[in-house]
């Protein structure tokens, strides 16, 4: 009986520049997501596969230049007794000719680019069904043609394919790609396993059927470090053995700090932390804070995150679901009478007018915050200075 | 705080310790002249309560007394109901200074903590100007030294400076509001956002990276429909490289050959068919040809046989009708010569008759002429006598030069009578009585009455009296008569006549001369209008009369002049009929035998004619010939008919070669189109290559994602200094906002507080304060608003020292008193004035300790209050 182990990995998005973030961060994400091949190379020799299926996006565009190209494959060739079966994503559809074409002109021997809807024998007795995405939106279900292809009984069918699946398009797709897979079609196409790409999380659509989510994260939306899938088939018709195996270096989280006046920020902060702080470095953290903050809240949250930002690879704030809070011993902080007294009591007044914009209120309630923090550099009221 | 004693020394001319005791809780007056040390005091106080104990600066210097020695200054001073000490002292070695509090005599505080408790008490301004304590210093009224009024406003009212600050920020308030502009600055300003500001940057960041993203997705376009285009190309390269097209299109070309090959032998068979035809047309042709020939030169020979008959027949009848005509002028001929006879006898005889006539008619004509010759003679001599005797004596011009002379003569003659001297004798009455004795002159008596003149003078006579010689003397105008005289005579010379009257009639007797000739050469020109000798011609052209004789020679007696001419007439005409008959009968004559002559060309060309038409028939048995020619006809037609029958099977049967041609085109072209295209799309794909391989390795769509972020992440920032803006302008806002309303709220009071005191010294009087500078500005008093830097410098100091004790009432309200300290503050004021500052005082000092220095001895003396003064200190204790 022929069985098979294999990692399943997909969305590797090599070349993605990370614009959003600054130069520094950048580098390192580029970095990290050019060598987590040779981490699922690693990982492969480790866990015994002699194979890796990649479904889809390999690539984060149709045209990655020509270093993150060539070192992709230098990086797959060098993985001895390791084979590759990768198929285009619609990130990389074999639509980006100039890709392909280039990418077989130098591809090293254990790696095989399935550029067809077309079987192919990845080891004996197990035949690879890939679905290919010819062009970034397909329009079909590009898996549909497994249903008809044969193979000799006993033989193991794998299928590989990019794209969401059906019933779950509306919820999982991450970009509205609009793929349609059917989610049966491991069981329709008689597949032992249906390898699945384009959705960057780990997920499992039935027994039979997993996106194995990238490798190395890229944003907030899926907590923690990429993952590839470790696949164990004992024989033709068994079910599947899957482990999620980490494989990414930087970990991505979003969490969210839940703030009434009463909140201590240096405590809350610090309990949100990463326990490891020597790991921060490989950390992108979010902190999205939410409920309602005093101007004296706001200025510690803006301190405390500015004196943790440094160890992170990446660390901030997201302010806008804050609101703002202000009471009468902060306006006693900024001056127990007097000008400013009345000046803040006029901000004040503002924020909480129901008659004022939303903006406007904003505008009042940040100025408000403003006058407490410039007050503060000043000293306290009512001191000599 | 009040002050309750002060001790200096070492300070100026206090070397030796001296003090201020006994200071009250209310109104102090230490009056004393000038140069006492009032104003040292002032300083030392100034020194003690703001000037770190450490320091050694200018204003500490100029407290060192001439001889040397560091200066020392305590006060004791009530402070929340205790009784504190405070000793200062300052030396020369930097950083050496001492400062101690004691309270009850117990060392309170000492060094920085002492120097820090001291501030707590009079909350030292960051300017420097006194809070806890109000002064007026001396000279600070005086504006003649500040350089600008609004300093000098300022000054006067430093000491309440603090007080301000506390309601409308102070410094606090200016650092933030400076802090905010400085923000809002470096962001923005009037006109936008400034240039290199974080506003401008994520401004110019937002606009580059979204031109930088548009040229991106544009170049990614691009990059997917080159990409397209490949595609369809080589889809196109691999239909025109399908083995199976490229054989139907090579079978269809072989097909449209073999039928272009069968096409062009059918065409060949077609083209000898014709030929065909058009040898039997040929051999028709030439047949018919020589058929026609045959037949034209038969007729020929007929034809020339029948006018060479007709020909001889008109010479015959031609020559009989000459011959008539020509007997019948022989006739005429003959008849001619007697009628000719007969004409020029009559004519003679007609001539005889009128030469007879025009004789009598001469005979007449030459007696007029005769008789008007010897008249026109008569008239030509006496012309000539008449010329004579017209050219004799003196003509018209010269007759006018003698008249002409004789007048001016006369003329002259009157002149010199008029101007010579003349005598006029009156008698006496009764001497012009017959008897009486006369005056003579010349011997003759000279009229009574009448002038005499005497131009040449003369000799008067009066007989028996006396003789009166008269001389005239030179009288003018002698000379013109004399030239007058002189010019007459050569005149009268000129003409040869010695008298006027003599030229005269010889110029009469020449003018009637003259009318004699014109008269006689009018009649001669009647008589002979062109001349003698014409009019003797004339008369000798007449004939003679015997030569006309009508009768000589002449036989037979002439008929009348009538019969001789219709006789004449008679002949004339039946000769000029002759001969017009027998010219009318030659022409017709020679007519007929012109006629004769053409008829006999006519008949020898007919001649030749035949024998020309015989020689060109040239065969003997031309007509048997024809009609064996017209019998060989019937069967060449057929011949032909035939041939053109069997090219029109032909034609039928014949395959379309021009359609076996176009087809046999279109396969070779839809090949070669077919290899062309195929070379076309080699050459475009090889560009596409060319331009996807450059796009393609720029990694366009990894930077256009990257680009996308970027401007993303920029269009973030842009809001949050956009927002950052607005946060700052609304802050700005409200703290300016505030500033100005914390203003209106402060002046209230303290303009309640000043309004009484004011009024004590002017009776409805109203300060109007600056809101901005709160400084006064205007001051209204009955009526009239002045503004206040002009005012005088007494209600200035006045203004100043009011507004002051305003402030110190202020503060003494809200618990906390300050002394009020004036240093020679009341200099200008005059003396009725100064009672009033005076009440005022006293009123302010029921709860507010009010120290007052001045030198004004005599004027203070009324102020009453606790009189100070400085003391040597005996015992320091």
């Amino acid at each position: 009986m022929t069985s098979l182990r294999f990692l399943h990995s997909s969305d590797l998005h090599l070349g993605k520049r990370f614009g959003q973030f600054g130069e520094e961060t950048r580098m390192a994400l580029q970095q990290a997501r050019q060598e987590v091949l040779f981490r699922l190379a690693e990982m492969a020799r480790a866990q015994d596969a002699a194979h890796v299926v990649i479904a889809g996006d390999m690539f984060d565009t149709e045209t990655p230049s020509e270093r993150v190209q060539r070192q992709a494959l230098a990086a797959m060739g060098a993985a001895q007794g390791l084979e590759w079966w990768i198929i285009p994503g619609n990130h990389d559809s074999a639509a980006a000719e100039p890709l392909w074409t280039a990418l077989q002109a130098h591809a090293p021997e254990n790696v095989h680019l399935l550029l067809q809807p077309e079987p192919v024998q990845m080891a004996p007795g197990v035949l690879l069904l890939p679905a290919p995405c010819s062009h970034r939106f397909a329009g079909r279900d590009l898996t549909a043609w497994m249903d008809d292809c044969s193979s000799d009984p006993g033989s193991l069918r794998i299928g590989l394919a990019h794209g969401g699946v059906l019933e779950f398009a509306s919820q999982t797709t991450n970009d509205g790609s609009g793929e349609t897979i059917a989610p049966d079609r491991a069981s329709r196409a008689g597949l032992d396993y249906l390898a699945l790409g384009d959705w960057h999380g780990r997920l499992q659509v039935n027994e039979r059927t997993h996106y194995s989510g990238t490798p190395e994260a890229d944003r907030f939306k899926h907590a923690g470090r990429g993952q590839c899938l470790l696949v164990e088939i004992a024989g033709a018709g068994q079910p599947p053995q899957v482990q999620p195996l980490e494989v990414g270096q930087f970990h991505w989280q979003e969490v969210t700090l839940d703030l009434t006046p009463s909140t201590d920020i240096a405590a809350a902060i610090q309990d949100l932390l990463p326990a490891e702080r020597a790991d921060w470095r490989y950390h992108l953290l979010r902190i999205r804070a939410v409920g309602w903050a005093t101007p004296p809240q706001r200025l510690a949250l803006g301190q405390e995150v500015a004196r943790y930002a440094p160890e992170f690879c990446h660390l901030d704030l997201d302010l806008s679901d804050l609101g703002d809070e202000h009471q009468v011993e902060d306006l006693d902080l900024i001056g127990r009478g007097g000008a400013l007294r009345v000046a803040a009591e006029d901000l004040m007044r503002a924020c909480e007018d129901p008659a004022l914009a939303e903006a406007e209120r904003q505008v009042a309630a940040a100025a408000l915050n403003r006058l407490f923090a410039y007050s503060q550099d000043e000293g306290e009221p009512g001191e000599p200075r | 705080m009040k002050i309750r004693a002060i001790r200096l020394e070492n300070i100026r001319r206090f070397v030796d310790p001296v003090e201020i005791a006994g200071i009250g809780p209310g109104l102090n007056v230490l009056s004393a002249p000038n140069e006492q040390g009032k104003s040292t005091v002032f300083d030392a106080l100034h020194a003690l309560f703001f000037k770190d104990a450490k320091s050694w600066d200018k204003e500490i210097r100029a407290l060192v007394p001439h001889a040397g020695g560091d200066p020392r200054i305590e006060v004791e001073v009530d402070h929340e109901g205790d009784r504190y000490r405070i000793a200062k002292q300052f030396f020369r070695s930097a950083g050496k200074g001492e400062v101690r509090v004691w309270q009850e005599d117990r060392l309170l505080h000492q060094a920085d903590a002492a120097e820090s408790w001291l501030k707590g008490l009079i909350k030292l301004p960051k300017d420097g100007g006194p809070s806890g304590l109000l002064w007026v210093r001396q000279g600070l009224t005086s504006f003649e030294d500040a350089k600008t009024t609004e300093k000098a406003r300022r000054d006067l009212l430093s000491s309440v400076s603090g007080e301000v600050g506390m309601v409308t920020g102070g410094q606090r308030m200016d650092a933030i509001c400076q802090r905010v502009q400085d923000s809002l600055d470096q962001l923005v300003t009037k006109r936008g956002a400034r240039k290199g500001g974080a506003l401008d940057l994520a401004e110019r960041d937002v606009l580059e990276l979204s031109e930088r993203r548009d040229r991106l997705a544009a170049q990614m376009q691009e990059l997917r429909q080159l990409l397209d285009q490949r595609r369809e190309l080589r889809g196109e390269l691999a239909a025109l490289n399908d083995p199976e097209e490229r054989a139907a299109l090579e079978a269809r070309l072989q097909a449209a050959e073999a039928a272009m090959e069968i096409a062009k032998h059918h065409h060949e068979q077609l083209a000898q068919a014709a030929h065909a035809v058009k040898l039997a047309e040929t051999l028709q042709e030439n047949h018919q040809r020589k058929l026609q020939s045959l037949g034209d030169r038969l007729q020929e020979v007929q034809s020339a046989r029948a006018e060479q008959d007709q020909a001889k027949a008109t010479v015959q009848d031609a020559a009989q009708a000459y011959q008539r005509h020509a007997a019948e002028l022989q006739q005429l001929f003959e008849a001619l010569n007697p009628a000719r006879t007969k004409a020029r006898e009559a004519r003679a005889t007609l001539d005889a008759v009128l030469k007879r006539a025009s004789v009598a008619q001469a005979e007449g004509l030459r007696r007029d002429l005769q008789a008007r010759l010897d008249k026109a003679q008569l008239q030509a001599a006496a012309i000539e006598t008449a010329q004579q005797a017209a050219e004799t004596g003196p003509d018209d011009a010269m007759m006018r030069r003698i008249e002409t002379a004789r007048e001016a003569l006369g003329l002259a003659q009157r002149a010199q009578e008029a101007a010579a001297t003349a005598v006029t004798v009156h008698y006496e009455a009764g001497g012009t009585d017959a008897g009486a004795p006369r005056v003579l002159f010349g011997g003759e008596a000279v009229a009574g009455g009448q002038r005499l003149p005497l131009p040449k003078g003369g000799k008067l006579l009066v007989p028996g009296v006396a003789a009166i010689e008269v001389h005239p003397g030179q009288i003018g105008g002698a000379d013109a008569l004399e030239q007058a005289q002189e010019a007459l005579s050569a005149a009268l010379q000129r003409a040869g006549y010695d008298e006027v009257d003599a030229a005269r009639r010889a110029h009469q007797v020449r003018a009637a001369a003259r009318q004699h000739r014109q008269e006689a050469e009018a009649l001669l020109a009647a008589l002979a209008p062109e001349g003698l000798a014409a009019l003797r011609a004339q008369l000798a052209a007449l004939p003679e009369t015997g030569e006309t004789g009508p009768e000589a020679g002449q036989a037979a007696p002439l008929p009348d002049q009538a019969s001789a001419e219709a006789a004449c007439q008679a002949a004339e005409r039946a000769c000029d009929q002759l001969v017009s008959d027998h010219e009318a009968l030659r022409a017709v004559a020679e007519d007929a035998r012109l006629v004769e002559e053409n008829a006999r060309a006519r008949a020898e060309a007919a001649a030749q004619r035949l024998e020309r038409a015989v020689a060109a028939l040239g065969v003997d048995r031309a007509s048997e010939l024809h009609a064996e020619l017209l019998a060989q006809l019937p069967q060449l037609q057929r011949a032909l008919a035939e041939a053109k029958a069997a090219e029109e099977t032909l034609r039928h049967a014949a395959p379309d070669f021009a359609q076996a041609k176009a087809v046999l085109q279109r396969a070779g072209s839809a090949l070669e189109a077919a290899r062309q295209r195929g070379q076309e799309i080699a050459r475009d794909l090889a560009v596409l290559d060319t331009r996807i391989a450059a796009h393609a390795s720029a990694a366009v769509e990894e930077e256009l994602a990257d680009t996308e972020d970027q401007l993303a992440r920029a269009q973030k920032r842009l809001q949050a200094v956009e927002f950052e803006v607005s946060v700052l302008r609304r802050l700005l806002a409200a703290l300016e906002g505030a500033r100005k309303e914390a203003q209106d709220h402060y002046l209230g009071p303290i303009m309640a507080e000043l309004r009484p005191l004011l009024r004590m010294l002017w009776p409805e009087a109203q300060l109007t304060v600056d809101a901005d500078e709160i400084l006064p500005s205007e001051l209204e008093r009955g009526g009239e608003v002045v503004g206040f830097d002009s005012l005088s410098g007494g209600a200035q100091e006045q203004v100043a020292l009011l507004v002051r004790l305003a402030f110190a009432r202020l503060l003494a309200r809200a618990g906390t008193p300050a002394p009020v300290i004036l240093d020679d503050a009341i200099v200008y004021t005059d003396d009725a004035r100064i009672e009033k500052i005076f009440d005022a005082l006293t009123l302010q000092a029921d709860d507010l300790q009010i120290i007052v220095f001045s030198c004004r001895q005599k004027a203070f003396r009324g102020l009453g209050g606790t009189p100070l003064s400085i003391r040597p200190v005996a015992d320091r204790g």
